[in-house]
Protein backbone atom coordinates (compact mmCIF):
# COMPACT_ATOMS: atom_id res chain seq x y z
CA UNK A 1 0.00 0.00 0.00
CA UNK A 2 1.15 3.45 -0.61
CA UNK A 3 1.48 6.04 1.91
CA UNK A 4 0.32 9.59 1.04
CA UNK A 5 2.22 12.30 2.64
CA UNK A 6 0.87 15.61 3.42
CA UNK A 7 3.41 17.52 1.60
CA UNK A 8 2.23 20.99 4.33
CA UNK A 9 3.90 19.31 6.53
CA UNK A 10 7.48 20.17 5.17
CA UNK A 11 6.33 23.93 4.87
CA UNK A 12 7.69 24.32 8.37
CA UNK A 13 9.50 23.04 11.52
CA UNK A 14 9.68 24.00 14.97
CA UNK A 15 12.61 23.03 17.30
CA UNK A 16 13.52 23.98 20.92
CA UNK A 17 16.32 23.80 23.61
CA UNK A 18 16.35 24.47 27.40
CA UNK A 19 18.89 27.10 27.81
CA UNK A 20 20.33 27.75 31.36
CA UNK A 21 20.38 31.26 30.80
CA UNK A 22 18.30 34.31 31.17
CA UNK A 23 15.98 35.46 28.29
CA UNK A 24 17.95 38.65 27.74
CA UNK A 25 21.16 37.00 27.73
CA UNK A 26 19.39 34.77 25.15
CA UNK A 27 17.75 37.52 23.14
CA UNK A 28 21.25 39.08 22.35
CA UNK A 29 22.22 35.75 21.62
CA UNK A 30 20.46 35.88 18.24
CA UNK A 31 20.14 40.43 17.82
CA UNK A 32 23.56 41.35 18.67
CA UNK A 33 26.92 40.61 15.96
CA UNK A 34 28.93 39.45 18.89
CA UNK A 35 26.27 37.48 20.55
CA UNK A 36 25.33 35.89 16.62
CA UNK A 37 29.03 35.05 16.13
CA UNK A 38 29.84 33.74 19.78
CA UNK A 39 27.72 30.18 18.19
CA UNK A 40 26.48 30.22 15.25
CA UNK A 41 28.23 31.60 11.98
CA UNK A 42 30.35 35.17 12.19
CA UNK A 43 27.57 38.05 12.01
CA UNK A 44 27.15 42.04 11.35
CA UNK A 45 24.09 43.63 11.50
CA UNK A 46 23.60 46.46 9.40
CA UNK A 47 21.05 49.29 10.01
CA UNK A 48 18.74 51.22 7.35
CA UNK A 49 21.49 53.48 6.90
CA UNK A 50 23.54 51.16 5.90
CA UNK A 51 25.95 51.30 9.19
CA UNK A 52 27.30 48.80 10.52
CA UNK A 53 26.31 48.05 14.16
CA UNK A 54 28.70 47.39 16.74
CA UNK A 55 29.17 44.09 18.43
CA UNK A 56 26.71 44.33 21.34
CA UNK A 57 24.26 46.81 19.59
CA UNK A 58 20.57 45.12 19.08
CA UNK A 59 19.66 44.94 15.52
CA UNK A 60 16.25 46.36 15.06
CA UNK A 61 13.52 45.36 12.51
CA UNK A 62 15.00 46.34 9.06
CA UNK A 63 18.47 45.11 9.27
CA UNK A 64 20.35 43.64 7.05
CA UNK A 65 23.12 40.97 8.07
CA UNK A 66 25.66 38.92 6.28
CA UNK A 67 27.19 35.55 8.02
CA UNK A 68 30.11 34.30 7.09
CA UNK A 69 32.19 31.27 8.68
CA UNK A 70 35.01 32.12 11.14
CA UNK A 71 37.58 30.10 9.40
CA UNK A 72 36.73 32.35 6.34
CA UNK A 73 35.25 35.42 7.34
CA UNK A 74 35.56 36.79 3.75
CA UNK A 75 33.38 34.43 2.14
CA UNK A 76 29.63 36.01 2.95
CA UNK A 77 27.73 32.73 2.86
CA UNK A 78 24.10 34.21 3.53
CA UNK A 79 22.84 37.44 3.54
CA UNK A 80 19.08 38.76 4.65
CA UNK A 81 16.85 41.00 6.72
CA UNK A 82 15.97 40.99 10.23
CA UNK A 83 11.87 40.81 9.81
CA UNK A 84 10.93 41.14 13.50
CA UNK A 85 13.00 42.24 16.86
CA UNK A 86 10.67 43.44 19.66
CA UNK A 87 13.83 43.55 22.18
CA UNK A 88 13.05 41.05 24.37
CA UNK A 89 12.08 37.92 23.22
CA UNK A 90 10.85 37.72 19.87
CA UNK A 91 13.35 37.86 16.69
CA UNK A 92 12.36 37.19 13.23
CA UNK A 93 15.34 36.87 10.19
CA UNK A 94 14.68 36.10 6.61
CA UNK A 95 16.91 32.96 5.61
CA UNK A 96 16.61 29.76 3.32
CA UNK A 97 14.77 30.89 -0.14
CA UNK A 98 14.35 34.16 2.16
CA UNK A 99 11.69 31.97 3.92
CA UNK A 100 11.48 33.39 8.21
CA UNK A 101 12.77 31.91 11.06
CA UNK A 102 11.51 33.20 14.04
CA UNK A 103 12.92 33.09 17.47
CA UNK A 104 10.82 33.18 20.62
CA UNK A 105 12.23 32.66 24.08
CA UNK A 106 10.01 31.83 26.73
CA UNK A 107 10.01 30.48 30.35
CA UNK A 108 8.79 26.88 30.48
CA UNK A 109 9.26 24.61 33.53
CA UNK A 110 11.20 27.06 35.11
CA UNK A 111 13.80 26.87 32.08
CA UNK A 112 14.16 29.31 29.17
CA UNK A 113 13.36 28.14 26.41
CA UNK A 114 14.32 29.36 22.56
CA UNK A 115 12.23 28.21 20.26
CA UNK A 116 12.59 28.41 16.48
CA UNK A 117 10.52 28.40 13.47
CA UNK A 118 11.77 28.26 9.87
CA UNK A 119 8.55 28.92 8.25
CA UNK A 120 7.08 29.09 4.37
CA UNK A 121 9.06 26.54 2.75
CA UNK A 122 7.89 25.43 -0.88
CA UNK A 123 7.00 21.73 -0.79
CA UNK A 124 8.36 20.80 -3.56
CA UNK A 125 10.86 17.86 -3.54
CA UNK A 126 14.06 19.68 -4.44
CA UNK A 127 12.84 21.94 -1.19
CA UNK A 128 11.99 19.99 0.87
CA UNK A 129 15.20 17.35 0.62
CA UNK A 130 17.76 20.65 0.26
CA UNK A 131 15.76 23.25 2.95
CA UNK A 132 13.47 21.51 4.87
CA UNK A 133 15.72 18.69 5.52
CA UNK A 134 19.38 20.18 5.68
CA UNK A 135 18.32 23.31 7.65
CA UNK A 136 16.84 21.13 10.27
CA UNK A 137 20.27 19.20 10.57
CA UNK A 138 22.08 22.53 10.34
CA UNK A 139 19.74 24.17 13.22
CA UNK A 140 20.24 21.01 15.65
CA UNK A 141 24.05 21.26 15.38
CA UNK A 142 23.99 25.24 16.31
CA UNK A 143 21.12 25.02 18.55
CA UNK A 144 23.07 22.45 20.15
CA UNK A 145 26.11 24.90 20.64
CA UNK A 146 24.28 27.91 21.04
CA UNK A 147 23.08 25.92 24.50
CA UNK A 148 26.77 25.28 25.76
CA UNK A 149 28.54 28.46 24.41
CA UNK A 150 25.31 29.87 26.90
CA UNK A 151 25.61 27.78 29.65
CA UNK A 152 29.74 28.46 29.69
CA UNK A 153 30.63 25.02 27.85
CA UNK A 154 32.73 24.36 24.85
CA UNK A 155 32.39 25.99 21.59
CA UNK A 156 31.48 23.11 19.45
CA UNK A 157 32.21 24.50 16.64
CA UNK A 158 34.99 23.50 14.25
CA UNK A 159 38.27 25.84 14.32
CA UNK A 160 40.32 23.93 11.81
CA UNK A 161 39.64 25.98 8.01
CA UNK A 162 41.66 22.83 6.46
CA UNK A 163 38.83 20.36 7.86
CA UNK A 164 35.76 20.36 5.25
CA UNK A 165 32.31 18.47 5.74
CA UNK A 166 31.84 18.25 9.50
CA UNK A 167 28.17 18.83 10.95
CA UNK A 168 30.29 21.09 13.24
CA UNK A 169 30.76 23.37 10.35
CA UNK B 1 22.07 12.38 -16.35
CA UNK B 2 18.84 14.49 -15.32
CA UNK B 3 15.46 13.69 -16.66
CA UNK B 4 15.90 17.16 -18.53
CA UNK B 5 18.55 15.40 -20.83
CA UNK B 6 15.99 13.40 -22.48
CA UNK B 7 15.98 14.67 -25.83
CA UNK B 8 12.69 12.70 -25.79
CA UNK B 9 10.97 15.73 -23.61
CA UNK B 10 11.45 17.70 -26.52
CA UNK B 11 12.30 20.67 -24.33
CA UNK B 12 15.03 23.14 -25.93
CA UNK B 13 16.15 24.20 -24.12
CA UNK B 14 15.46 22.54 -20.66
CA UNK B 15 14.46 23.91 -17.78
CA UNK B 16 16.64 23.35 -14.52
CA UNK B 17 14.46 24.10 -11.44
CA UNK B 18 17.75 23.92 -9.39
CA UNK B 19 21.88 23.88 -9.81
CA UNK B 20 22.58 20.02 -10.91
CA UNK B 21 26.04 19.05 -10.35
CA UNK B 22 26.71 15.54 -11.46
CA UNK B 23 30.81 14.51 -10.97
CA UNK B 24 31.67 10.36 -11.12
CA UNK B 25 35.15 8.32 -11.20
CA UNK B 26 33.96 6.47 -14.04
CA UNK B 27 34.96 2.44 -13.80
CA UNK B 28 33.89 1.58 -16.98
CA UNK B 29 33.16 2.97 -20.35
CA UNK B 30 30.03 5.54 -20.46
CA UNK B 31 27.87 7.17 -22.89
CA UNK B 32 25.02 9.84 -23.04
CA UNK B 33 23.85 10.70 -25.90
CA UNK B 34 23.22 13.58 -27.12
CA UNK B 35 20.78 16.30 -25.80
CA UNK B 36 19.71 19.95 -24.89
CA UNK B 37 21.30 22.23 -22.63
CA UNK B 38 21.05 25.36 -20.80
CA UNK B 39 23.93 26.88 -19.22
CA UNK B 40 26.74 24.80 -17.47
CA UNK B 41 30.01 24.28 -16.52
CA UNK B 42 31.67 20.94 -18.05
CA UNK B 43 35.17 19.63 -16.51
CA UNK B 44 37.06 16.66 -15.25
CA UNK B 45 38.00 16.74 -11.39
CA UNK B 46 40.93 14.24 -12.55
CA UNK B 47 42.80 13.79 -15.75
CA UNK B 48 40.39 14.23 -18.93
CA UNK B 49 37.31 14.03 -20.52
CA UNK B 50 35.34 14.28 -24.07
CA UNK B 51 32.91 16.21 -24.10
CA UNK B 52 30.60 17.04 -27.54
CA UNK B 53 29.12 19.98 -28.03
CA UNK B 54 27.30 20.90 -30.81
CA UNK B 55 28.91 18.07 -32.11
CA UNK B 56 32.50 19.28 -31.89
CA UNK B 57 34.75 17.34 -29.59
CA UNK B 58 36.49 18.99 -26.54
CA UNK B 59 38.84 17.58 -24.43
CA UNK B 60 38.77 19.45 -21.43
CA UNK B 61 41.57 18.54 -18.82
CA UNK B 62 41.84 18.89 -14.99
CA UNK B 63 42.42 23.13 -14.25
CA UNK B 64 39.83 23.80 -17.50
CA UNK B 65 36.36 23.89 -18.01
CA UNK B 66 34.11 24.21 -20.92
CA UNK B 67 31.26 26.40 -20.60
CA UNK B 68 28.25 25.22 -22.57
CA UNK B 69 25.67 27.32 -23.55
CA UNK B 70 21.70 27.53 -23.43
CA UNK B 71 20.65 25.44 -26.41
CA UNK B 72 23.49 24.09 -27.37
CA UNK B 73 23.42 20.21 -27.44
CA UNK B 74 25.87 17.82 -25.52
CA UNK B 75 27.22 13.88 -25.65
CA UNK B 76 29.52 12.72 -23.26
CA UNK B 77 31.51 9.50 -24.59
CA UNK B 78 34.39 7.78 -22.43
CA UNK B 79 35.94 4.89 -24.23
CA UNK B 80 38.18 4.48 -21.26
CA UNK B 81 37.90 4.09 -17.36
CA UNK B 82 38.94 6.21 -14.64
CA UNK B 83 37.67 9.33 -16.52
CA UNK B 84 36.33 11.57 -13.77
CA UNK B 85 34.10 14.07 -15.69
CA UNK B 86 32.18 16.52 -13.47
CA UNK B 87 29.31 18.55 -14.98
CA UNK B 88 27.54 21.90 -13.23
CA UNK B 89 24.45 23.18 -14.64
CA UNK B 90 22.55 26.43 -13.37
CA UNK B 91 19.34 27.13 -11.79
CA UNK B 92 17.84 28.36 -15.14
CA UNK B 93 16.66 31.63 -13.19
CA UNK B 94 20.06 32.30 -12.11
CA UNK B 95 20.74 34.69 -15.16
CA UNK B 96 17.42 36.49 -13.76
CA UNK B 97 18.65 36.37 -10.97
CA UNK B 98 22.16 37.69 -10.74
CA UNK B 99 21.76 40.37 -13.88
CA UNK B 100 18.85 41.59 -11.61
CA UNK B 101 21.14 42.34 -8.48
CA UNK B 102 23.95 43.07 -10.66
CA UNK B 103 22.21 45.65 -12.65
CA UNK B 104 19.80 47.06 -9.49
CA UNK B 105 21.97 45.91 -6.63
CA UNK B 106 24.31 48.27 -4.30
CA UNK B 107 27.34 47.82 -6.84
CA UNK B 108 26.81 48.70 -10.87
CA UNK B 109 28.89 46.24 -11.88
CA UNK B 110 27.68 46.03 -15.13
CA UNK B 111 28.45 49.17 -17.66
CA UNK B 112 25.35 48.98 -19.00
CA UNK B 113 22.15 46.62 -18.95
CA UNK B 114 21.98 43.44 -21.00
CA UNK B 115 18.80 44.69 -22.78
CA UNK B 116 19.87 44.55 -26.59
CA UNK B 117 21.75 41.08 -25.60
CA UNK B 118 19.21 39.25 -23.55
CA UNK B 119 21.35 36.46 -21.79
CA UNK B 120 22.93 35.71 -24.43
CA UNK B 121 26.28 33.45 -23.22
CA UNK B 122 27.53 32.06 -26.06
CA UNK B 123 31.04 34.28 -26.43
CA UNK B 124 32.11 32.11 -23.42
CA UNK B 125 31.22 28.58 -24.78
CA UNK B 126 34.65 27.49 -25.33
CA UNK B 127 37.23 25.63 -23.17
CA UNK B 128 38.74 28.26 -20.44
CA UNK B 129 41.92 27.51 -18.85
CA UNK B 130 40.57 28.63 -15.38
CA UNK B 131 41.84 27.19 -12.41
CA UNK B 132 39.71 29.21 -10.26
CA UNK B 133 36.24 27.72 -11.23
CA UNK B 134 37.56 24.77 -11.40
CA UNK B 135 39.12 24.78 -7.91
CA UNK B 136 35.19 25.86 -7.02
CA UNK B 137 33.92 23.30 -8.78
CA UNK B 138 35.99 20.61 -6.81
CA UNK B 139 34.75 22.36 -3.70
CA UNK B 140 31.33 21.99 -4.78
CA UNK B 141 31.66 17.95 -5.10
CA UNK B 142 33.07 18.01 -1.82
CA UNK B 143 30.20 19.69 -0.41
CA UNK B 144 28.05 17.65 -1.91
CA UNK B 145 29.46 14.32 -0.61
CA UNK B 146 29.69 16.21 2.38
CA UNK B 147 27.62 16.35 5.96
CA UNK B 148 28.98 20.12 6.83
CA UNK B 149 26.16 22.11 8.82
CA UNK B 150 24.76 24.12 5.88
CA UNK B 151 26.14 22.69 3.39
CA UNK B 152 23.63 24.11 1.01
CA UNK B 153 24.44 27.31 2.24
CA UNK B 154 27.73 27.22 1.41
CA UNK B 155 26.98 25.58 -2.46
CA UNK B 156 24.28 28.57 -3.23
CA UNK B 157 26.43 31.12 -2.13
CA UNK B 158 29.60 29.68 -4.42
CA UNK B 159 27.65 28.94 -7.11
CA UNK B 160 25.96 32.39 -7.22
CA UNK B 161 29.56 34.06 -7.26
CA UNK B 162 30.75 31.64 -9.93
CA UNK B 163 27.98 32.63 -11.68
CA UNK B 164 28.76 36.56 -11.17
CA UNK B 165 31.93 36.04 -12.57
CA UNK B 166 30.49 34.46 -15.75
CA UNK B 167 28.36 37.16 -16.15
CA UNK B 168 31.30 40.03 -16.30
CA UNK B 169 33.18 37.76 -18.47
CA UNK B 170 30.72 37.29 -20.56
CA UNK B 171 30.03 40.98 -20.87
CA UNK B 172 33.61 41.83 -21.23
CA UNK B 173 33.81 39.55 -23.97
CA UNK B 174 30.65 40.76 -25.65
CA UNK B 175 32.17 44.45 -25.60
CA UNK B 176 35.70 42.59 -27.41
CA UNK B 177 33.45 40.93 -29.90
CA UNK B 178 32.05 43.56 -31.07
CA UNK B 179 35.47 45.40 -32.11
CA UNK B 180 35.61 42.47 -34.90
CA UNK B 181 34.32 44.53 -38.10
CA UNK B 182 33.03 41.91 -40.13
CA UNK B 183 28.78 42.05 -41.29
CA UNK B 184 27.49 38.33 -39.84
CA UNK B 185 27.22 37.91 -36.31
CA UNK B 186 27.83 34.13 -36.41
CA UNK B 187 31.37 35.19 -38.46
CA UNK B 188 32.11 37.56 -35.75
CA UNK B 189 31.13 34.93 -32.75
CA UNK B 190 33.11 32.36 -34.30
CA UNK B 191 36.42 34.64 -34.72
CA UNK B 192 36.22 35.80 -31.49
CA UNK B 193 35.75 32.63 -29.80
CA UNK B 194 38.89 31.15 -32.17
CA UNK B 195 41.14 34.50 -31.29
CA UNK B 196 39.98 34.17 -27.03
CA UNK B 197 41.31 30.24 -27.02
CA UNK B 198 44.27 31.37 -28.80
CA UNK B 199 45.04 34.04 -25.78
CA UNK B 200 43.96 31.73 -23.07
CA UNK B 201 46.68 29.67 -24.81
CA UNK B 202 49.06 32.39 -24.48
CA UNK B 203 48.35 32.92 -21.16
CA UNK B 204 49.43 29.57 -20.56
CA UNK B 205 52.21 29.02 -22.67
CA UNK B 206 54.00 32.94 -22.42
CA UNK B 207 57.04 32.43 -20.87
CA UNK B 208 58.19 29.68 -23.79
CA UNK B 209 57.88 32.82 -25.85
CA UNK B 210 55.62 31.68 -28.48
CA UNK B 211 55.40 32.47 -31.94
CA UNK B 212 53.26 34.69 -33.63
CA UNK B 213 52.78 31.23 -36.12
CA UNK B 214 52.55 29.05 -33.10
CA UNK B 215 50.00 31.08 -31.61
CA UNK B 216 47.81 31.48 -35.03
CA UNK B 217 48.03 27.43 -35.36
CA UNK B 218 45.68 27.45 -31.81
CA UNK B 219 43.01 29.68 -33.23
CA UNK B 220 43.30 27.69 -36.59
CA UNK B 221 44.20 31.46 -38.85
CA UNK B 222 46.66 32.40 -41.23
CA UNK B 223 49.39 34.38 -38.71
CA UNK B 224 49.24 37.69 -40.87
CA UNK B 225 44.98 37.49 -40.44
CA UNK B 226 45.38 36.28 -36.80
CA UNK B 227 47.60 39.24 -35.77
CA UNK B 228 45.14 41.59 -37.64
CA UNK B 229 42.03 40.08 -35.59
CA UNK B 230 43.61 40.26 -32.33
CA UNK B 231 44.64 43.87 -32.54
CA UNK B 232 40.72 44.38 -33.45
CA UNK B 233 39.40 42.97 -30.57
CA UNK B 234 41.80 43.32 -27.71
CA UNK B 235 43.72 46.48 -29.40
CA UNK B 236 46.77 45.30 -28.49
CA UNK B 237 49.64 42.92 -30.61
CA UNK B 238 49.91 39.15 -29.79
CA UNK B 239 53.98 40.41 -29.21
CA UNK B 240 52.47 43.49 -26.65
CA UNK B 241 49.86 40.90 -24.51
CA UNK B 242 52.53 38.15 -24.36
CA UNK B 243 54.81 40.60 -22.88
CA UNK B 244 52.13 42.10 -20.52
CA UNK B 245 51.35 38.98 -19.65
CA UNK B 246 55.42 38.38 -18.94
CA UNK B 247 55.22 41.81 -16.83
CA UNK B 248 52.31 40.53 -14.63
CA UNK B 249 53.75 37.52 -13.53
CA UNK B 250 56.69 39.42 -12.55
CA UNK B 251 55.05 41.81 -10.25
CA UNK B 252 53.53 38.79 -8.48
CA UNK B 253 56.63 37.12 -8.40
CA UNK B 254 58.58 40.39 -6.88
CA UNK B 255 55.66 40.99 -4.27
CA UNK B 256 55.38 37.75 -3.23
CA UNK B 257 59.17 36.29 -3.55
CA UNK B 258 62.70 37.02 -3.03
CA UNK B 259 64.06 36.26 -6.26
CA UNK B 260 67.38 38.08 -7.85
CA UNK B 261 65.65 40.09 -10.98
CA UNK B 262 67.61 37.65 -13.18
CA UNK B 263 65.82 34.83 -11.68
CA UNK B 264 62.88 36.58 -12.57
CA UNK B 265 63.64 36.91 -15.99
CA UNK B 266 64.44 33.57 -16.53
CA UNK B 267 61.17 32.49 -14.97
CA UNK B 268 59.21 34.62 -16.99
CA UNK B 269 61.39 34.16 -20.25
CA UNK B 270 62.73 37.48 -20.47
CA UNK B 271 66.33 37.38 -22.26
CA UNK B 272 67.46 40.75 -21.15
CA UNK B 273 67.73 42.02 -17.36
CA UNK B 274 67.67 45.82 -18.57
CA UNK B 275 64.83 45.72 -21.00
CA UNK B 276 62.68 44.39 -18.81
CA UNK B 277 63.32 46.85 -16.04
CA UNK B 278 62.42 49.39 -18.34
CA UNK B 279 59.38 47.82 -19.60
CA UNK B 280 58.27 46.98 -16.46
CA UNK B 281 58.74 50.90 -15.46
CA UNK B 282 56.50 51.66 -18.12
CA UNK B 283 53.74 48.81 -17.66
CA UNK B 284 54.06 49.76 -13.83
CA UNK B 285 55.15 53.38 -13.39
CA UNK B 286 57.52 52.32 -11.06
CA UNK B 287 60.87 50.15 -10.99
CA UNK B 288 60.77 46.62 -10.13
CA UNK B 289 62.43 46.99 -7.14
CA UNK B 290 59.16 49.54 -5.83
CA UNK B 291 57.40 45.89 -6.04
CA UNK B 292 59.75 44.23 -3.71
CA UNK B 293 58.30 41.98 -0.73
CA UNK B 294 59.15 43.74 2.39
Amino acid sequence: MTQQFDLSKFSEFKLRVNVNTGIENAYRAWASSAGVSSWFLRATYKDQQGKFRSGDELAQEGDEYALSFTTNPEMVICTGKVLKANGRDLFCFSFSKGCPVTISIYQEQDETIIQLIESHLPTDEDTIRKHFIGDTKGWIFYLTNLKSVLEGGLDLRNKNAALKSVITQ
Amino acid sequence: MPEMFNSLNEITPPVYNDHYLYAEHLQRPYECSECPSNIGLLTAADGSCDYFVNGGRHQVHQDQVFFISRGSTLAVRSRTKDVYPALLFFHSRLPDVVMFSLQYGGEVLLEKPFDTLPYDFSYLERTHADPGIFATIVSLIDLGGGSGSFAWLQADMAIRRLFEDLVLKNQEAYKHSQNIQVLKASTRLEIFKRISTAKDWMEAQYQDSPTLEAIAAIASMNSQHFLRMFKQVYSITPHQYLIDCKLKKARQLLENNDLTISDICQAIGFESAFSFSVLFKKRFGMPPSHFRRT
